[in-house]
């Protein structure tokens, strides 16, 4: 069941899409096959994997593909994957077929480039082969093409400024994203220098530098090719609220900017989360490459029936309803807040005795007879931490006091 | 705006929200899912559980009723120990996922969808038989957009989920569920109305399924049958399951059977206060064919099976029912066509089981359609008229009877293309 409603459309840079889903830039986009079995599924719209002048070699290692486990399965995904292996002429030919078979979707494009010749040619392929939007990625952790090596684009603000500057020069009317690194150390410098080189938005964000960790049996870092690994990209449940927290900063600080929200998101609760601190619409890669297509029925589905519970009327009204409530540490109302017990819940497991012992304030204590904790309201601060041992939802809660 | 997040509709159970949350997070999620082919139903099943997981149990319970007009029922009572259950690919990590509770607890959310309208107002099939393959078919063709009516020869629609199976298994509020999703897309059910030539019918409607069951039960063909106290199964469990027998408080109670149905009835006797419930089988444990939750439900409400034990007659005083005359039996090492070994008396062995009521539930036959001849692809020698359910294939299953439906409207569906033209 494919389910189309009027809440779900999403308008974004003039288009109208039909849900807020978007392929993102992904191995799931870089076969034509593959990406027009995505558009028939019913994602609204999709952006090609990044390709570059038929010049650029790309050079690509194998195995590629890590994750690494928390305790409910797989927490966080990496990859040493790099740009596609598919030059600018096929990508170009690929979006004409795509836009003559589904005029109504989203059919962008991701490029990279080292040179202002190189970007703008790009932008200019693209343009003859009448594409939606252009993506640029200045943030490719694995071997990026950044102003000096060993870094990304993204990472400088007068690199971003400048090159974003080229590629909207050559675009003109054309909208383009540039899809920014979270790992900045301000990441509204950023987003203001994209606005300011006039391009229409950013995708934030890409995927997070991270070693994916040792095999224990070897003590060789992981992915393992033939002995050695490099640093992968992180993508996956683990960043998304750094995903979160990237697209509250730029929405909060850079109004006018548009966001293309990508980093994390799984499904449709995550999608109502990085709606909720502004982004336009979700772009979702991992939650794909893990679990398939069709994934977009409970996505759509899942969000639809939310937003009528919430009698919320469409996506565009949950855009940005969160941020007013994204305050400094010095303006957040101080109150006094006390753990409770709910007695009827408890199992008796006493494992929020063991973390406030522990890593609290030993304000819990343990009937060993009844099984039971019991809280010392003198002692407890109200921190929260016994909340997240709960076995059972709502076994315990916080209540102003 | 408030943001208030509305009241969750089910009262937990034993922690249901959280069990159901980390039942979920088992399922594997397989590609050609077995378990789903394992689903008379094809239910979607890896699909449903990803929504239940999410926590989007609206779609999820659309999920399983698209698959399964009888969503409701079939959540409270299908063997899965037949059925989904088996084929888990879970069961070789650690245990298979409850896949009917989780089925269950989704179909809780559902929220009816109004009358589906279609531009043809008039109805082009006739369904003979508002039980389970009945309601199947007739949901199926009105999604497809082709209207029918229902013609049901008892007072209440609903076959043997409504009229037989006992209410401590199965609850007039689950069946209520599916055939108000029924009367909520617009289909029209006529009670009390006895067809007695399908064929009449073809005068008004282009097509015709029956789905009749199988409404009467086998006699055992031993002396003393006629006997006040003895009673045929459909009856007792109809009877019961009506509240038209109050108590069966201190009386001695046999069942004559060894299939599920005997089981049911067995039970349903101990429930209504049975001194002593005994089933008598002329086979063995192992041949007995039954679903192991049904035989552990029965013998834990006190029921007794006397294996081996074949009857030979039904005793009385005169004027009621005393005992029933049997004759003990072993497994010869042959078998029958289904397999299984044959029993053979052993002579000089009778022995008298004192009762004061005998149920007979040694298996049901039709009556109905004699002269129609069955074509494999359930049309018949009358075209028109097409066949489905138990009638058709035998005693089975509520879900292998909804799949039976489905099919049959898929044919139909052809068939009144064909026609139309």
């Amino acid at each position: 069941m494919i389910l189309t409603s009027p809440r779900l459309k999403t308008p974004f840079l003039g288009f109208e899409l039909e849900n807020p889903f978007i392929l993102s830039a992904s191995p799931s986009t870089d076969e034509l096959s593959i990406a027009r079995r995505g558009l028939d599924a019913g994602w609204a719209g999709l952006v090609l994997k990044t390709t570059s002048l038929e010049t650029t070699s790309v050079d690509l290692a194998y195995p590629m593909m890590s994750s690494f486990a928390g305790e409910g399965g797989i927490a966080g995904m990496g990859n040493i994957d790099l740009i596609s292996a598919y030059h600018i002429n096929e990508v170009a030919e690929r979006v004409r077929i795509l836009k003559r078979e589904f005029p109504r979707k989203l059919v962008a494009a991701s490029i990279m480039s080292d040179s202002r010749e190189g970007w703008q040619s790009l932008v200019t392929i693209l343009k003859s082969a009448d594409v939606d939007l252009i993506e640029c990625s200045f943030s490719c952790p694995q071997g990026s093409v950044g102003e000096e090596p060993g870094k990304m684009l993204a990472q400088s603000v007068t690199a971003t400024e400048r090159v974003a500057g080229w590629v909207k020069d050559a675009a003109c009317d054309l909208p383009v994203l540039i899809k920014i690194t979270p790992q900045v150390s301000d990441i509204v410098a950023i987003a203001q220098a994209v606005q300011k080189a006039g391009c229409d938005g950013v995708t934030a964000s890409n995927s997070v530098p991270a070693l994916m960790g040792i095999a224990l049996d070897t003590l060789r870092p992981i992915p393992n090719v033939g002995g050695y690994s490099t640093y992968s990209g992180l993508t996956g449940p683990a960043i998304k609220p750094i995903t979160l927290r990237t697209v509250a900063e730029i929405a909060r600080h850079v109004p006018g900017l548009v966001i293309s929200g990508n980093g994390g998101i799984m499904n449709w609760r995550d999608s109502v989360e990085l709606l909720a601190v502004g982004a336009g619409n979700a772009q979702i890669c991992t939650a794909v490459m893990l679990h398939g297509f069709d994934i977009i029925r409970d996505l759509t589905s899942g969000l639809d029936n939310y937003l009528q519970d919430m009698r919320i009327n469409s996506v565009v009204d949950l855009i940005g309803i969160s941020l007013p409530y994204i305050a400094d540490h010095d303006s957040l109302p101080r109150q006094k807040v006390r753990s409770f017990v709910v007695e009827e819940k408890c199992i008796g497991c006493g494992r929020c005795y063991i973390a406030c012992r522990d890593g609290g304030h030993e304000a819990i204590s343990w009937e060993s007879e009844k099984r039971r904790p019991s809280i010392s309201i003198d002692k407890c601060v109200g921190c929260g931490l016994c909340l997240l041992t709960q076995p059972v939802a709502g076994c315990l809660e916080l209540r102003q006091v | 705006m408030t943001l208030n997040m509305p009241e969750i509709a089910i009262q937990p159970t034993r922690q249901a929200e959280t069990w159901v949350a980390s039942e979920a997070a088992r399922c594997l999620s397989c590609y050609d899912p077995p378990c789903q082919r394992a689903c008379p139903a094809s239910i979607p099943i890896p699909e449903f559980i990803r929504s239940v997981r999410t926590g989007n149990l609206r779609y999820a319970a659309d999920l399983i009723r698209e698959a399964n007009p009888l969503a409701a029922v079939c959540g409270t009572v299908c063997p899965e120990e037949i059925f989904c259950q088996t084929k888990c690919t879970r069961a070789q990590i650690d245990s298979p996922l409850k896949i009917r509770e989780l089925h269950s607890l989704a179909t809780l959310f559902e929220r009816h969808s109004a009358n589906i309208e279609h531009e043809e107002e008039r109805q082009r099939v006739a369904v003979i038989g508002a039980g389970p393959a009945g309601l199947s078919c007739a949901v199926k063709l009105k999604t497809a957009g082709v209207n029918s009516v229902i013609f049901e020869s008892r007072e209440i629609a609903g076959g043997v989920p409504r009229n037989s199976i006992p209410k401590f298994r199965l609850p007039d509020s689950a069946v209520d569920v599916d055939l108000n999703y029924v009367a909520n897309i617009g289909i029209d059910i006529i009670t009390d109305t006895v067809i007695k030539n399908p064929a009449d019918l073809l005068y008004e409607f282009d097509a015709v399924y029956v789905a009749t069951g199988l409404p009467r039960c086998r006699k055992l063909g031993i002396p003393g049958e006629d006997t006040s106290g003895v009673v045929p199964s459909l009856f007792f469990l109809d009877e019961a399951r009506a509240g038209r027998i109050a108590s069966l408080d201190g009386r001695k109670v046999v069942v004559i059977g060894g299939g599920n149905v005997s089981l049911d009835v067995a039970s349903a006797a101990a429930h209504l206060g049975a001194a002593e419930v005994r089933l008598l089988y002329r086979r063995g444990p192992l041949e007995m064919k039954v679903w192991r939750s049904e035989l552990d439900a029965a013998s834990a409400r006190g029921v007794a099976i006397d294996y081996l034990t074949a009857p030979k007659a039904l005793v009385s005083d005169g004027d009621c029912l005393t005992g029933v005359k049997c004759v003990k039996t072993e497994l010869c090492d042959e078998t029958d066509s289904s397999g299984r070994r044959i029993p053979r008396e052993v002579p000089d062995s009778e022995f008298v089981v004192a009762a004061d009521i005998a149920i007979v539930a040694i298996g049901m036959t039709s009556g109905y359609l004699r002269d129609v001849t069955i074509n494999p692809d359930l049309s018949t020698s009358i075209p028109g008229i097409f066949v489905g359910g138990d009638l058709a294939r035998g005693e089975g299953t509520i879900v292998e009877a909804v799949a039976d439906g489905k099919k049959a409207a898929h044919k139909i569906l052809e068939y009144v293309a064909q026609v139309g033209k």
